[in-house]
């Protein structure tokens, strides 16, 4: 009896040792897999022309090359939204010296966010004036623009408010040949590094 | 003996010279994306003419050949399309692929894109105000067309709001205007309206203590709120965005002021306005005849 005992606590040690590194194992697999594994392809943003905040009209061509970092968003906005830009002026800041990234902000108030407007959202965040863009336009541009190309057809749930309007704190990363590679919650403390470890599995696809 | 050195010297050049040579061949290959519109293919497509955009670090714009990796890509292009492409380079060779058409160069403009489903048209000034029932601090029904011949300033807020610089400054703005307005005894065909945009939580005893804190004269402001198909009705006309986030209303601010016609004329789209400026366009509106 004794010693049955004393064979048992070892045994059930070494089986939950055992286990442990079973799951270890398993969940680094997991990992592993998905670092390896390529960005999934949402949909094209297709063409656009909007206004940038210098005035300057800025369409699909501009950033054509480039892999995009794209959100929407309000300058008047009260509460949350300025959160989302935060993530975005820290995406600018994680992704300093990569000229061949750029980040666009879309304002979906354009009547509020003129680009005199933009411009003082953008200098509050230190937004650089080459390599982050602030868009406005016509809703009529905008809107079907947001929808269709950034989010509607990607299956992501369509938010726009009944009132009309798109609410959205998605952020979302375009490759440079303008598919939609990945969404983000904007509102998450580590949506920056998520967003970077993608942008860097971009850079390493053949171009 | 004095030979042996530079010799072995030279050999560890030349093999030096040999392997930056072998890497510059085969590592050094600069590519740029490059915008441009096709002009015309050369050479059975080896050779295409681009008139290409500043390419950032290795030349300026100007209209020129280049060599084409693959003819098979010209193809599909017709002269005048804008294209954007890579251009590659290195030490001894230079040639372009990845031709993608964006767009074309002709008369004619592109074709808009088709307008969203359920995109309200925000009002422009001149726009008729929507005509609409809400429901003030008494309990009351207030119509919107009942205020024609009189000039109308209304503003959008929720009581519950946190934020000193939005809906309070809104309505500590307009107490201000009625201050001004009152003292003008001759002109008094004059009405603010505050619409709050919660009516689950702004009911006519939460709006009448608002009224209170404010000292509003009810005979001249109201605080209102109204069904949802009609909020959302007037936010929609006016651009007002809101949602319900953490607890909290997130919004954006419209301030608007209707002519005594009932005709919209100014809208504000923020905070920074001042009592004076609605002043200034109540009493321009109050003189309007319908």
């Amino acid at each position: 009896m004794k010693s049955a005992g004393n064979h048992l606590v070892p045994a059930l040690i070494a089986a939950t040792l055992i286990g442990v590194a079973g799951v270890v194992v398993v969940f680094w697999i997991k990992a592993e897999n998905s670092r390896r594994a390529p960005l999934p392809q949402f949909s094209h943003v297709g063409g656009f022309q909007l206004i940038e905040r210098s005035g300057r009209v800025v369409s699909d061509v501009d950033i054509a090359g480039k892999i995009v970092v794209a959100d929407f968003f309000f300058g008047s906005c009260s509460a949350e939204c300025l959160v989302v830009s935060r993530r975005m002026s820290e995406v600018q800041r994680l992704t300093s010296g990569m000229a061949d990234v750029m980040l666009v902000s879309i304002t979906v108030d354009p009547k509020s966010d003129t680009p005199e407007a933009l411009t003082r959202y953008a200098t509050q965040l230190n937004a650089s004036t080459n390599r982050w863009l602030f868009l406005t336009g016509e809703k009529t541009n905008i809107y079907p623009l947001v929808q269709s190309g950034f989010l509607l057809s990607a299956g992501e749930p369509d938010n726009t408010v009944s009132t009309g309007f798109i609410h959205s704190s998605k952020i979302a990363l375009v490759d440079r040949h303008g598919m939609v590679r990945g969404y983000y919650d904007g509102l998450a403390l580590l949506a920056p590094g998520w967003i970077l470890r993608d942008i860097q599995k971009l850079r390493s696809e053949p171009q | 003996m004095k030979i042996q050195p530079s010799k072995t010297f030279l050999t560890l050049a030349a093999l030096f010279l040999a392997v930056a040579a072998f890497a510059q061949t085969n590592t050094n290959v600069t590519h740029y994306a490059v915008k441009g519109v096709f002009k015309e293919s050369r050479a059975d497509g080896r050779k295409a003419v681009i008139k290409h955009e500043t390419i950032p670090g290795y030349m300026d714009a100007m209209t020129m050949p280049f060599n084409v990796k693959n003819p098979a890509e010209l193809k599909p292009l017709k002269p005048g399309d804008e294209i954007t492409f890579r251009l590659s380079v290195t030490d001894t060779e230079d040639w372009i692929d990845e031709i993608k058409k964006t767009g074309e160069r002709t008369p004619t403009p592109k074709p808009a894109l088709p307008p969203p489903l359920n995109i309200t048209q925000e009002l422009e000034p001149g726009a008729l105000m929507p005509d609409c029932i809400l429901t003030n601090q008494s309990g009351l029904p207030v119509r919107t067309s009942d205020f024609k011949g009189r000039a109308l300033a209304f503003t959008f807020f929720f009581t519950r709001c946190p934020l000193p610089t939005y809906c309070p400054r809104m309505n500590s703005n307009l107490a201000a205007v009625q201050k001004a307005l009152q003292t003008d005894t001759a002109h008094t065909n004059w009405q603010l309206l505050s619409i709050s945009f919660d009516p689950q939580f702004d009911t006519p005893s939460q709006l009448a203590a608002q009224a209170n804190f404010y000292q509003a004269d009810t005979n001249h402001w109201n605080f209102a709120t109204a069904d949802p198909a009609v909020i959302r009705q007037l936010s929609g006309a006016f651009g007002l965005m809101f949602m319900r986030e953490g607890g909290s209303i997130s919004h954006n601010l419209r301030t608007v002021v209707v002519d005594a016609a009932g005709r919209v004329q100014k809208v504000f789209t923020d905070n920074e306005w001042q009592p004076a400026e609605v002043v200034a366009e109540m009493k321009h509106a109050m003189e309007t005849k319908p």
